[in-house]
């Protein structure tokens, strides 16, 4: 076990699926040396065949008795998708645009589709995936060369990549399927949940530049921090497949929200919602009951009284205050191995457990206009 | 270097195909390194340091600097206006980070950071992307338009072919100003760079057209309800309302950065309304979903008035004040009383005052009483109690004209109630596919909550009759007392900026030609040919209650000639405003960031602008389908690249920066619009002053534009950048470069004070406005914005004829098509069999407009080549699958797209994204081949009261009108 965990929590409710956070993390990591066809962060629509294609059917994982599973590695074309490229200089020749290879799969290619019948019933939410940091890793037990490792100091899971040799087992390994092999380095590579941004204070790309204000970073062990308290204290935030059996530090807020279904006139069948509960309970586990009656209950209590500590957090009024990066303890951390601690480059998300806060104060925060409740 | 990597792809796929059914065990197979011996990854690995030492370099050189950060937003047509931090290395853009610091405006109410999108996070990929336009390009010489053959060219030698053509259509005594289009796109809205363009159309008297009017923008029936189009709320205003109406509207697609504020809202307690015909990803968490049939917004409109009305859901007391429906109509002609009607007017300014006053029955006297706030009253305050006036609001009552004739006389709101009880839910069912119990939700949901909040989406501009969608819903909160505080109606909020004239105009010296926008794309392009060939007279007789084709191309025609060339507006009209919708037929242009071939209807356009053009210049930073057809490329900066500002529209209260990052290496020969016009000024001065042209420099003007009666093109860089005497004389602001406009625009906008460039620079690249900034609510520092509350509570009158909110006009066009009230009216998209789908190309989530339509990034997030939503029952029926491609046709044309089979598109209609470039698709036939192009005769009303041509009342290109077929295609 690592000595401490770092996690993330997204809500679905808040979801736009705007892929701010994909294109974010590619412009950070993915968009060169081989990580092309890489989405270490992609956002999916459920009910959907995901990203890389039927992921959830391509093995990886524990069983019950804590066996590895078997499992597939993705295609490329099939699975992934060609990052195709297009004629660029060509334009000013008067052609016409065209992509090099013919698209025929990509990582968001059935996008809003959803299922049901339109207009009665359909329904689709997004969620995105990145690397779930398991604390049982699917990936590093897969791994032959025991190339893969957790930081002891915040469980983030990396591919030690001086010794990775590609053997790509971690790929079967991972019921997520969020390792990739890289063609040009002839290894693995991962979402690293943007460490190098996080030692220097800033939270990963996805999270920082999620623009529906979804993501919450944070110590599981950081009391005061909104994961914890998602996690921990509400238990609202769930793992995503956590039958898998390598216990993900990746949270979400499940979906609750969704319109009424209507009856084949058109009219509203009172009381209804779209979003099936043995589609969820297939995501998030048995869990997904007490979580989506704790999220209406403090739902009803805000619309009612207009308090409720649980919306406080999921609102998120200050965008800052969404991440604790405890930046004092990776500065500690840094000393102990003998390194010298980088300087932050931001000094608004350093707080957390051995950090007090360094929140940047505006204006009165006291001022009378709120919610009109 | 790409095919390299490609051939390395396939390798891999072969390798990963081959080996397709790996089981992972421990890897006993393998020998493992002595070095390291690694007993649990999970615990204290050894060997940590070598990929933390990557992956933080890396991680650093993407970062940079701090000190070398520039700031940028992206002047586009999203409006959206986001504070970026431009990260680089070494003068190259990495990548770029909001920056996120916008202040907490209210701690209890969500902050607006970290602003931004899935397009403007990734500029800094398409600023290096290879459609970049890197040098001044000329049309090679004995080439055709489009031929994509081209010269590269000096900048000076650009310029001069670029100023000789401007300097020969000015000084051609049968051509002149008239005949020159110098057009600014919304590609470039900004308050700083924008201005360069305009101003140096100003300078010449060019023709100029509204661009919220040809891209369907306009929010026209906003317009006839308020006398300004523009109104509604800073985003954060939606986390506290009751209810939240997104009509037509997809916040969480086409108002990313917004979106938040909407659930977060809800998290508050709020409800969430959206109308949409498809399902998206705004209806997929909200709690009422009405799937209305596409274009059908302004009858189901009037159902929710009928509701209200027969469940006397509206305020009395805020009816009768702050709307006309007090005010009464002859029961025959269907006028409303006029003070001219009643009173001789002793001279003719009197007389033009008192065609712009009006009667109530007051109650208390029992007699008219002449209403305050009108537009020809002296009294500017609505308040009716200090008159003794308490307005009837319901009754028939006769007068006594000055000319002895009794009338019979109604009030507008008696007219309304009959024209809403044709619109009872059940009534309207049929056509909307609202069931009349989700008809009654929506009045209720809208009625009776203390704060309403109704977004409405441009779509609805894009349908014939869109102008009733906003103006019947405008009258439903209207009726329900929606203003300031308690909600109302959102289109699109705009925040008061004075002083920038210094930098687009002369002060009145010079104006542009300023033409309407639909109407002159309409002419431009030859629309009516497409128009006759495709509508019937069926399907204008129901878009247009009942006038013939013949009529209606009759009346358009007679409109025309009074149009050209703005010759209605001129005398006998002087002083009394527009009457007529102008436009002009240039032949020469310089047009800048404006994808007119993309958007613009049908097949015609193109042949159309290019048979006329006989010289025209495009200026861009990429090659876009029009930049294809040019005679000569101007490569312009993008976002990144140069300094600007921008606060409009007002979706929030703050203006950002743009300041490149530091040492930044050019790209190409990229220069900035300030900068490129100054050239061109030079360049035309210079050709002016040549010994042969010195006696023609001086072309004549009508002063309508022209206030000296001349345009001295031998000062012409020196008016250009205030350097001439007379601007010198007067302290005018030096202009010239992007970074002189940026700080000529601190200086002179007060909006904007105490800013300046270093401090919005510190502050993370942004400055709050001031209050100054208010326009008809106060801007309140710790509250957000919405429209009218100096309406609601200081009785202000609105820019309407009435002062109040217009339910009833009774322009000729208006009492022919509507009665003169709200009614629900069909659109003109024709109903057969043969093509029974309807078109819908909503705003993108994957462009703004055509911008970054093309950008490698985002298209791999989408399937490559423009998809269309298909409703998977229907398509599957046809036999075709999903990634088939399809074929979508009418009698106009037809073209293709990959076939998304989807539970998300309604059963009677196709889902297609719009913005992609014609060139984007199979033979370079874009959608806009099967849309035709219409005008709607309410939209050409003018010359009655606040409906007179302008910036605030103009009408609406549309792009819904098409009824298409589809099968599978064998392409």
């Amino acid at each position: 076990m690592s000595k401490r965990q770092l996690a993330m929590v997204m809500d679905l409710n808040k979801c736009i699926g705007c892929q701010t956070c994909t294109v974010a993390c590619k412009t950070q990591w993915t968009n060169r040396n081989g990580r092309e066809y890489m989405y270490w962060n992609n956002v999916e629509t459920y009910p959907g065949t995901g990203y890389p294609k039927n992921w959830m059917e391509l093995g990886g994982g524990f069983d019950a008795a804590g066996d590895l599973q078997p499992g597939i590695i993705p295609n490329l074309e099939a699975d992934y998708g060609v990052p195709w490229d297009y004629n660029y200089e060509g334009l000013a020749k008067g052609e016409s645009f065209e992509p090099n290879v013919e698209p025929t799969w990509g990582p968001n290619w059935d996008e809003d589709e959803g299922a049901g019948t339109f207009p009665q019933d359909n329904y689709f939410f997004y969620i995105p995936r990145i690397c779930n940091h398991c604390t049982n890793p699917g990936c590093l037990s897969a791994c032959p060369r025991d190339a893969i490792f957790k930081r002891e100091e915040d469980g983030v899971v990396l591919v030690d990549l001086d010794r990775c040799q590609g053997y790509r087992y971690c790929i079967a390994g991972c019921p997520y399927k969020k390792i990739y092999f890289n063609p040009k380095l002839s290894k693995s590579e991962k979402c690293i949940l943007c460490f190098p941004r996080i030692e220097q204070g800033l939270p990963p790309a996805c999270a920082q530049q999620c623009v529906g204000r979804i993501r919450f970073v944070g110590f599981l062990d950081d009391e005061e921090g909104q994961v914890h308290k998602l996690v921990n204290k509400y238990k609202v935030a769930l793992p995503l497949r956590s039958d898998y059996g390598t216990q993900p530090n990746i949270f979400y807020i499940p979906p609750t929200e969704s319109p009424v279904k209507f009856d084949a006139n058109g009219k509203p069948i009172e009381g209804s919602n779209r979003l099936p509960m043995e589609e969820l309970e297939k995501l998030f586990g048995a869990d997904i009951h007490s979580s989506v009656k704790t999220l209406k209950d403090e739902m009803a209590k805000r619309k009612e009284t207009g308090k409720s500590d649980l919306m406080d957090i999921l609102i998120a009024f200050k965008h800052s205050d969404m991440f604790r990066l405890d930046n004092n303890y990776y500065q500690a951390v840094a000393k102990e191995k003998g390194q010298t601690p980088l300087a932050p480059v931001d000094t608004r998300y350093l707080a957390g457990k051995y950090t007090k806060d360094s929140g940047i104060q505006y204006y009165d925060p006291n001022a009378t206009l709120g919610g009109h409740h | 270097m790409t095919k390299v990597m490609n051939n390395k792809r396939r390798d891999f796929l072969k390798v990963s195909g081959m080996s397709a059914a790996l089981v992972a065990s421990q890897g006993s197979l393998f020998a493992k390194t002595n070095v390291i011996s690694v007993e649990n990854g999970k615990n204290d690995y050894p060997n940590t340091n070598y990929t933390e030492e990557m992956y933080r370099n890396e991680f650093a050189f993407t970062y940079g600097v701090k000190a070398e950060h520039g700031f940028a937003y992206h002047c586009v047509n999203c409006q959206g206006n986001c504070a970026w931090e431009i990260w680089s290395h070494n003068g190259v853009v990495t990548r770029e980070n909001q920056s996120a610091r916008y202040p907490v405006i209210n701690a209890k109410i969500p902050d607006f950071n970290p602003r931004g999108c899935n397009k403007g996070v990734q500029h800094s990929q398409v600023m290096y992307q290879k459609d970049r336009i890197l040098y001044p390009m000329k049309r090679t010489p004995g080439t055709a338009r489009g031929e994509g053959k081209w010269t590269r060219v000096s900048w000076d030698d650009a310029a001069e072919e670029v100023a000789q053509n401007l300097f020969d259509v000015m000084t051609d005594e049968d051509r002149g100003p008239d005949k020159l289009l110098i057009q600014a796109g919304t590609g470039l809205l900004t308050e700083g760079r924008r201005g360069a363009p305009l101003r140096f159309g100003t300078q010449l008297s060019a023709n100029r057209i509204y661009p919220s009017s040809y891209l369907g923008d306009m929010f026209s029936g906003a317009a006839v309800a308020y006398g300004e189009g523009n109104m509604g709320c800073t985003w954060d205003f939606m986390y506290t309302v009751d209810t939240a109406v997104m009509w037509g509207g997809n916040p969480s697609v086409s108002r990313i950065p917004d979106a938040h504020f909407v659930w977060e809202g809800k998290y508050n307690g709020a409800k969430i309304i959206v109308i949409t015909p498809e399902f998206n990803a705004t209806a997929k968490s909200a709690d009422l979903w009405i799937p209305i049939k596409a274009g059908t917004d302004n009858i189901l409109a009037m159902s929710v008035i009928n509701v209200i009305l027969n469940e006397k859901l509206f305020k009395p007391e805020f009816v009768k004040t702050y709307t006309d429906n007090t005010f009464l109509v002859d029961t025959k002609t269907g006028k409303m009383l006029r003070r001219s009607d009643m009173e001789h007017a002793e001279n003719k300014e009197d007389h033009h005052k008192f065609e712009e006053q009006f009667y109530s029955w007051n109650t208390k006297t029992n007699a008219i009483a002449l209403m305050p706030g009108t537009e020809g009253s002296d009294n500017h305050s609505l308040r009716l109690d200090e008159l003794g006036i308490d307005p009837a609001l319901e009754g028939t009552y006769k007068v006594t004209d000055m000319h002895g004739h009794e009338r019979e006389l109604t009030t507008v709101f008696e007219l309304l109630k009959v024209s809403a009880a044709k619109f009872s839910p059940e009534a309207t069912q049929a056509k909307t596919g609202v069931h009349p119990d989700v008809t009654r939700e929506l009045a209720r949901e809208i009625a009776i909550p203390k704060v309403v909040e109704v977004t409405t989406g441009f779509s609805l501009n894009k349908y014939f009759n869109g102008i009733m969608s906003l103006w019947n819903i405008s009258s439903i909160l209207g009726l329900t007392g929606r203003m300031g505080p308690y909600g109302g109606l959102n289109t699109e909020n705009e925040f008061s900026l004075s002083g920038l004239g210094a930098l687009s105009g002369f002060s009145g010296k010079y104006s542009p030609r300023f033409g309407s926008g639909f109407v002159g794309e309409f002419m431009l392009g030859d629309e009516m040919e497409t128009f006759k060939k495709y509508f019937n007279d069926d399907d204008v007789k129901r878009a247009q209650n009942g006038m013939s084709k013949d009529e209606y191309v009759s009346v358009l025609e007679e409109l025309f000639k009074e149009g050209y060339e703005d010759k209605g507006n001129m005398e006998p009209h002087a002083g009394k405003g527009n009457v007529v919708k102008p436009y002009w037929l240039p032949d020469t242009a310089i047009i800048v960031a404006d994808s007119r071939f993309r958007r613009n209807k049908g097949q015609e356009y193109k042949k159309a602008f290019l048979k006329r053009m006989k010289h025209w210049t495009y200026v861009d930073y990429r090659i876009n389908d029009t930049a294809q057809w040019a005679d000569i490329l101007l490569p312009a900066k993008s976002h990144y690249e140069v300094y600007d500002l921008r606060t409009s529209p007002g979706y929030h209260r703050f203006t950002n920066l743009a300041q490149p990052v530091a040492n930044l290496k050019p790209v190409g020969e990229a220069m900035d619009e300030w900068s490129m016009f100054t050239l061109l000024a030079k360049k035309l001065e210079e050709i002016a002053n040549r010994p042969e042209n010195i006696a023609k420099a001086k072309p004549v003007d009508n002063k309508r534009y022209c206030k000296p009666g001349f345009h001295d093109l031998t000062i012409f860089h020196k008016e250009y950048t205030n350097t001439d005497e007379e601007s010198e004389g007067e302290g005018e602001v030096y202009l010239g470069t992007d970074k002189m406009a940026l700080q000529a625009a601190l200086e002179k906008c007060e909006q904007y004070e105490p800013w300046t460039m270093e401090k919005m620079y510190e502050a993370g690249g942004f400055l709050l406005i001031n209050e100054k900034a208010a326009q008809t609510s106060p801007l309140y520092a710790d509250r957000p914005y919405n429209s009218n509350e100096n309406h609601l509570y200081k009785f202000q009158k609105l820019h309407t004829m009435s002062g109040r909110q217009t339910f009833y006009v009774d322009h000729e066009y208006f009492l022919r098509m509507t009665g003169g009230v709200n009614t629900g009216m069909e659109g003109i998209r024709p109903d057969t069999a043969e093509h029974p789908y309807v078109l819908m190309t909503p705003h993108a989530r994957w462009g703004i407009h055509s911008n970054y339509r093309t950008s490698r990034t985002l298209l791999r997030l989408q399937r490559g080549v423009p998809a269309i939503q298909l409703n998977r029952v229907v398509a599957a029926n046809k036999g075709i699958a999903d990634g088939d491609t399809i074929r979508v046709f009418n009698k106009l044309g037809e073209f293709f797209a990959m076939a998304k089979l989807s539970s998300s598109a309604p059963a009677d209609g196709l889902v297609l994204e719009h913005g992609w470039e014609p060139y984007m698709y199979k033979f370079n036939k874009g959608h806009n081949e099967v849309v035709p192009c219409s005008l709607n005769l309410l939209e050409m009303t003018d010359g009655w009261g606040h409906l007179k041509f302008g910036g605030l009342w103009d009408g609406n290109q549309y792009a819904y009108d098409g009824a298409v077929n589809y099968e599978k295609a064998n392409v």
